[in-house]
């Protein structure tokens, strides 16, 4: 009869102190119940095999216990579509201020980085660390909304619904045309202004009967412009398509991601190495400005390099961003959507 | 084997919804758990054990049992009884069982003649 008391001692390792007791005892009852009413059946004295065959019979004492309980979770059914709901809103917004303040950072300070590379893994994993701590952070109120405030749960499930309240959602695998067509437009400005008008990128006189030109751009950033080159393009070949295409597909996601890599290697590349813009005491002298102190020319060109090192930082964040987006979409969307959790 | 566990499933879903009412017609007298249990195994409805106590304490915590533990035989046994509002929510279960029996015998009779 040993097995019994460990059976029923284990049963109660599985239950809340307040029930048990109570539990325990029923428990007790039952198996002694079930035993003499086998060992009428079986014309003998319950033995130990009869006791193991009740046991077996009542199963695992977890499970028995697990039946006297009810249904416990984190963040319960009612709530949950709740809190996937604040997932989709929260998540978003702390990757781009993340991606956002950490891209304006690395830009400042990218002059002194070690490589394009750990400039990257810095990025992206500053933003894997801002996530983990939003996605605890939202499970943590939603736990503590479960547990202490129960009647929370009762008054959604019994709220009144409208059918006539149902809003149609976006269609997530159509397109943006607007967005595309103005990207396309960029990009190929980009690549007319850049290659074929260079020296529009700074100032401009007209001296003695011709224009005379200070470019503030570096002999780096010319040497970046046949990539950049094939990004813009590629990007405005890919803008067209989608545009002709109506739709989001497996190969254009692929396409994107595929772009946003790019467009990220080429950025941190820039921004680790030589600046790209700078001002030319001498060049500006030239066009008639009176250039008393060359050093404050400098000091200018020093800040507008920091300026443009900010700015591709930023243009860093909202590729992480975007690529991020698009694997999500790509990976996992579809696969939520069938288990329900979006819509 | 896999459609019998299938059917297997359906059949105790089947069950499970109509164990309450059982339950409740079975416990005009006192009874405890386990004998209970043989009775509606006795008239054909097989109860896990691992259902059925349970069940009771929900049943009770619900108002619709009463219980209480009583010596036999230097041995403590749970004795439950339906409640006065149990009676009533009997009461309201048989007349939408009545009628769910005979909606079900008129959609299956339906089906049987096509």
């Amino acid at each position: 009869m040993q097995l019994i008391d460990l059976y029923i001692q284990e049963v109660g390792r599985h239950l809340p102190e307040k029930v048990r007791t109570d539990i325990q005892q029923e428990i007790r009852s039952l198996i002694e119940d079930t035993l003499e009413d086998r060992s009428r059946q079986q014309g003998k004295a319950p033995d130990d095999e009869m006791v193991v065959e009740v046991l077996k019979k009542l199963g695992p004492p977890e499970k028995i216990a697990a039946s006297y309980l009810p249904p416990r979770y984190l963040i319960g059914p009612n709530l949950f579509p709740y809190f996937i709901t604040t997932l989709q809103i929260v998540l978003p917004i702390v990757v781009i201020l993340t991606a956002l303040s950490l891209g304006i950072s690395l830009g400042q300070t990218a002059q002194t980085a070690v490589g394009a590379g750990e400039m990257i893994a810095n990025v992206v994993g500053g933003v894997f660390d801002a996530l983990f701590h939003a996605v605890g952070i939202i499970v943590v109120i939603f736990v503590v909304l479960q547990y202490a405030t129960p009647q929370l749960e009762t008054r959604l499930r019994s709220k009144e619904w409208d059918p006539r309240k149902m809003k149609p959602g976006p269609d997530p695998k159509r397109v943006k045309y607007g967005d595309l067509i103005v990207d396309a437009i960029f990009s190929l400005i980009a690549i007319a202004l850049f290659n074929l008008y260079p020296q529009l990128i700074g100032f401009n006189a007209f001296r003695d009967g011709h224009w005379v030109t200070a470019t503030v751009l570096t002999v780096a950033f010319f040497q970046y412009l046949p990539w950049l080159t094939v990004l813009w393009a590629l990007q405005a070949g890919y803008d067209v398509t989608l545009v002709a295409r109506g739709y989001w597909e497996t190969a254009t996601r692929i396409a994107a991601i595929v772009l946003h890599g790019f467009s990220i290697i080429l950025l941190s590349l820039m921004i680790s190495g030589p600046s790209i813009v700078a001002l030319d005491p001498q060049a500006l002298a030239n066009l008639g400005w009176n250039i008393s102190n060359p050093q404050v020319v400098l000091t200018a060109g020093q800040a507008l390099a920091t300026g443009v090192r900010i700015g591709m930082g930023i243009a860093i964040a909202v590729n992480v961003v975007k690529l991020g987006q698009h694997l999500y979409r790509l990976l996992l969307y579809e696969r939520l959507q069938i288990a329900g959790f979006t819509r | 084997m896999e459609q019998d566990q299938h059917i297997d499933n359906l059949v105790q879903e089947l069950r499970r919804g109509v164990i309450v009412l059982a339950i409740l017609s079975q416990l005009q007298e006192e009874q405890y758990g386990y004998s209970a249990m043989k009775q509606l195994a006795d008239q054909g409805l097989n109860i896990d054990q691992g259902t059925l106590y349970p069940l009771l304490r929900r049943l009770e915590s619900q108002d619709l049992l009463e219980s209480k533990w009583r010596l036999e035989d230097s041995r403590p046994r749970r004795y439950y009884v339906i409640s006065p509002h149990g009676r009533q929510v009997l009461h309201s279960l048989q007349q939408e069982w009545s009628q769910i029996v005979a909606t079900m015998d008129t959609l299956l009779s339906e089906q049987e003649r096509k």
